[in-house]
């Protein structure tokens, strides 16, 4: 057992990618130019390179135990950086704003703040819990729960019996789940479709919209919670498209 | 299905073990070649388990085809409305109705029923047990609403 620290100068584009297989990484924010990691616990098999502005923890190519990372991973890097990071049971925190970020786990929850470009998150039995992301967003869970503070592109999401919970979607949203039951407290989006086994679906729909809606089910219901208008002109319109086995949708006030 | 992140989960669990030796040689020697004997048996048992679940939601699912196809190396459930339609044996076709329609309809009855081969009384069981008319069952809102 024995830690290590390695620090290592980047230029304008750093990114970072890690490896564990049972160890935790943690990303956050450090000084402009610089990466800096630590690795705590059985850290002698774990191999850490730089390529150009690229800082990889871990190498899959070089044989299996090599990449089976006990440790921990602590990586400060710049604010803006892309970050790639994949775990089997450890958890993922990145606590600073990323350029982009992909980043998938097994067993453990993955959580980031804000994104400023795209992420692809996959977890299987994990929780994910995302703050912020400005661009486009690809989800997959099997039996994890989500939870998405704001995405302002488009959003991609697929669960099995995980439910998914997004306060505010701005872009157009495609989702797909079996049990899951999926919630959008504000949908600002232009198109919504949504495909469910027995999930049952809650949209929340701004102020002065007008929605155009298809459901269609062989027992779910459909729900209309709206609001009464005030009267004004609508000052965007959204397509809702939806359909499930049993799953009800719900459309409340957002 | 996602069956990577699960053998990695497994692989994970057996990597962790091996650590115990401490770094010696022979033990991940021994390892990685347990890893690499173990990783055909657990995507065939992920395939298996995959398959079981499938046969499960077809056994909840009577209207609808379920099916596993491997895509991407990944066994993927397809649920499709069932393309048979119901058939009905002769003892089965025991209640009457009287139905009255336009000539027209009528006529047009006859000759779908003359151009399919059928009886008017078997070719509107057929239609009236058929997918489509089941899906029309299916309930449909659609509409307009303003916030």
């Amino acid at each position: 057992m024995s830690d290590r620290h390695e620090q290592f100068s980047v230029g304008g584009r750093p990114r970072v990618e890690v490896t564990t297989t049972s160890g935790d990484i943690t990303i956050r924010e450090g000084v402009a130019g610089a990466i800096e990691v630590r690795l705590e616990g059985s850290s002698e098999q774990i191999e850490i390179e730089q390529v150009g502005d690229t800082v990889i923890i871990g190498s899959p190519r070089r044989g299996f135990l090599r990449r089976m990372l006990s440790s921990d991973v602590r990586v400060t890097a710049p604010s803006g950086t892309d970050v790639q990071a994949h775990s089997g049971s450890g958890d993922i925190n990145v606590d600073l704003s990323v350029a982009h970020l992909e980043a998938a786990v097994a067993s453990g929850d993955i959580r980031a703040l804000r994104i400023e470009g795209n992420a692809t998150i996959k977890a299987a039995s994990g929780d994910v819990s995302l703050e912020h992301v400005a661009g486009r967003l690809e989800l997959s869970t099997a039996s994890g729960d989500a939870r998405v503070g704001s995405v302002d592109g488009d959003l991609s999401s697929n669960t099995a019996s995980g439910d998914l919970e997004i306060d505010y979607a701005g872009g157009s949203a495609a989702l797909r789940t079996a049990s899951g039951n999926l919630t959008i407290r504000r949908f600002d989006g232009e198109e919504l479709s949504a495909k469910t086994l027995s999930g049952n679906l809650k949209v929340g729909i701004p102020p002065r919209r007008r929605i155009d809606v298809d459901v269609q089910s062989l027992s779910g219901k459909l729900r209309n919670r709206l609001p009464e208008g005030d009267g004004s002109p609508p000052e965007a319109e959204i397509v809702l498209r939806a359909n499930s086995v049993s799953g009800d949708v719900t459309l409340l006030g957002g | 299905m996602d069956t990577s992140s699960v053998i990695s989960e497994v692989e994970a669990a057996l990597a962790a073990q091996l650590q115990l030796g401490g770094g010696d040689p022979a033990v991940e020697a021994a390892g990685e070649a347990l890893l690499v004997a173990l990783g055909p048996a657990l995507r065939q048992g992920a395939m298996d388990l995959a398959g079981q679940a499938v046969a499960e939601v077809r056994a909840q699912l009577p209207d609808f085809d379920v099916e596993l196809v491997v895509a991407e190396g990944e066994p993927n459930v397809v649920v499709r409305q069932s393309e048979e339609a119901t058939s009905f044996s002769t003892d089965e076709l025991e209640a009457r109705m009287t139905v009255r329609l336009p000539k027209a309809l009528k006529e047009q009855l006859e000759a779908a029923a003359g151009s399919a081969g059928d009886s008017i009384n078997t070719y509107v069981v057929k239609s009236l047990s058929s997918p489509s008319a089941k899906q029309r069952s299916r309930r449909r809102y659609t509409g307009t609403f303003e916030t």
